[in-house]
């Protein structure tokens, strides 16, 4: 759904509605993106900055790839949709998909939900941080997310001994 | 989940924010273990908000020093071998409120068995909760108490709260949950904030409940759980927009359940017969009706097809015990014929009962 910055913009980009508002959103890698104001919207920050009068012009969002844009922008879509149908089922079995993603992927997705400010995004983003953090031993979780240990075997005895209840 | 492909340590430098978020989505134990993973992550679980302690995942004897005592061995022996399992939740609890940071504490959820040696930790949590507007408090100082207490709800070794909470109040407290300790003279004026009040196991007046009902106004929720020495439940407030109650095996409700409730949505009770004045349910979606604690006929001077025809006449949805069934039939001629089409509005009907002959019948005038 990316398209080049030179074809702006693409019309296979365009969702079915024709008739709705249309924003432009350029990636940090110079991709457009056009989409559906009401999706766009999902974005807190990017509805601040059409009530500022942004609306017109291209949005750019210099810290979010086309690849997570493009990513960014399904949740948007889907959840305008959810919206207004309200099926809680649903949502929680397209959100559990969408989220299948690899540690990389979601580090990049929480970096975006939280630069734009969609709620939903985040939530679910951190949500699954969490998921994967419960029931694993610190070394387990040190290697899944590449967290460098900087504190000393000492260090590390010291802190399991002054909150012994939770290291049983 | 995919092992991160690049060598760095991306999340560690996620808005702190961000991870205290994360963080505070664990469970208070797991919160508490990522202190280990970096010094990142070192302080991050002291900003969590909700606390919640359960003796019960705990391990450690649960003997407390009488039992010890009478086994014939030292108290002190054996408690070096190993710690009392209340001991070691009381010092963690007291340990991990001192190590937070954050300016707030929404939510306080804890379950042990109470000595009156805790007394002044006790004390001291509340205040500090009180103090960091908290917005949920649970105790539940009932684990093994059976094993302790000929139930007396007040018995000295309960816990019982200062007058000083009562005095200070909070403005943010909405949720509030006691079980097994004394509630002294408990004034809830300066509580305004309550919805949902749940006391269970503890010595309650009927004065106390009135009191609730008049101070806290936008109570939605009240349930009331094995309280003894209740005479009488009142629950009129004209401006009370009680939406559930539940009175769960209450004694000795010698007066009954008075009720005048226009927003009551759901009602259930269990224990015995009692007498019933139900005014005004307008708005009852479902009731649970269960005298699973009576035994032979009933001695109020009441027919249960009033009450159901009459005050729980507009329940969508109705559980039943086997006893109501047994005593519909046995009441008298007139009301089985009222009882043809007794409940227009009733669409679900549960009946908990092991059927007989004689409950059919019952069953049968229902349906």
């Amino acid at each position: 759904m990316a398209s080049s910055s030179s074809s702006l913009p693409s019309p296979s980009s365009s969702s079915s509605s024709s008739s709705s508002k249309k924003l432009v959103l350029r990636s940090s890698d110079e991709k457009h993106f056009e989409v559906d104001e009401a999706v766009a919207l999902q974005s807190e920050m990017i509805k601040q900055m059409v009530e500022d009068g942004f609306g017109g012009d291209v949005i750019p969002l210099l810290n979010v790839s086309s690849n997570i844009l493009s990513k960014v922008i399904d949740y948007c879509k889907k959840h305008v949709d959810f919206d207004s149908k309200k099926k809680m089922d649903d949502r929680r079995r397209w959100d559990a998909e969408y989220i299948d993603v690899g540690v990389d992927e979601l580090y990049h997705l929480i970096m975006a939900a939280n630069y734009r400010n969609i709620k939903g995004l985040l939530d679910l983003t951190c949500q699954k941080v969490a998921d994967t953090i419960k029931g694993k031993k610190p070394k387990q979780i040190r290697i899944i997310f590449n967290i460098k240990n900087d504190v000393t075997p000492e260090g590390e005895q010291k802190i399991r001994k002054e909150h012994s209840w939770a290291f049983e | 989940m995919a092992q991160s492909q690049s060598n760095v340590d991306r999340f560690s430098f996620l808005p702190e924010e961000i991870l205290i978020f994360i963080v505070s989505l664990l469970p208070l134990r797991e919160a508490v273990r990522t202190s280990v993973l970096s010094k990142r992550w070192y302080k991050l679980w002291t900003y969590c908000t909700s606390i919640e302690f359960d003796e019960t995942n705990f391990t450690g004897t649960i003997h407390d020093d009488q039992q010890l005592q009478d086994s014939g061995q030292s108290a002190g022996t054996l408690r070096q071998m190993k710690k009392v399992r209340s001991d070691i939740v009381v010092e963690s609890v007291h340990h991990t409120l001192q190590c937070l940071q954050s300016p707030k504490i929404s939510r306080l959820d804890v379950r042990f068995g109470y000595r009156t040696r805790y007394c002044d930790f006790v004390n001291e949590w509340i205040s500090l909760c009180l103090r960091k507007n908290i917005e949920e408090l649970h105790f539940d100082f009932s684990v093994g108490a059976f094993h302790r207490f000929d139930f007396d709800p007040f018995n000295e070794g309960l816990f019982c709260l200062r007058d000083s909470v009562h005095a200070t109040g909070s403005k943010s407290l909405w949720v509030l949950s006691l079980s097994f300790c004394n509630l002294g003279s408990p004034s809830f004026h300066g509580f305004p904030a309550l919805k949902k009040v749940s006391l269970a196991r503890l010595g309650l007046r009927k004065e106390v409940v009135e009191n609730l009902v008049d101070n806290c106004l936008l109570l939605k929720t009240l349930s009331l759980v094995e309280c003894r020495y209740l005479d009488h439940i009142k629950i009129s407030h004209p401006r009370l927009r009680l939406r559930r109650l539940i009175v769960r095996d209450c004694q000795p409700l010698t007066k009954g359940i008075d009720l005048y409730a226009p927003c009551l949505q759901y009602f259930e009770y269990f224990g015995p017969v009692v007498f019933f004045q139900l005014y005004r349910l307008t708005s009852l979606v479902e009731a649970v009706l269960d005298f699973g604690l009576q035994r032979g006929f009933h001695s109020v001077s009441m027919k249960l097809s009033n009450l159901l025809l009459v005050d729980l006449y507009r329940a969508k949805s109705l559980t039943v015990c086997g006893y109501l069934l047994r005593i519909l039939p046995a009441e008298d001629a007139t009301s089985f014929h009222q009882l043809r089409r007794p409940l227009p509005h009733l669409k679900n009907l549960t009946m908990v009962t092991t059927l007989d002959k004689y409950e059919l019948i019952g069953a049968f005038s229902l349906l």
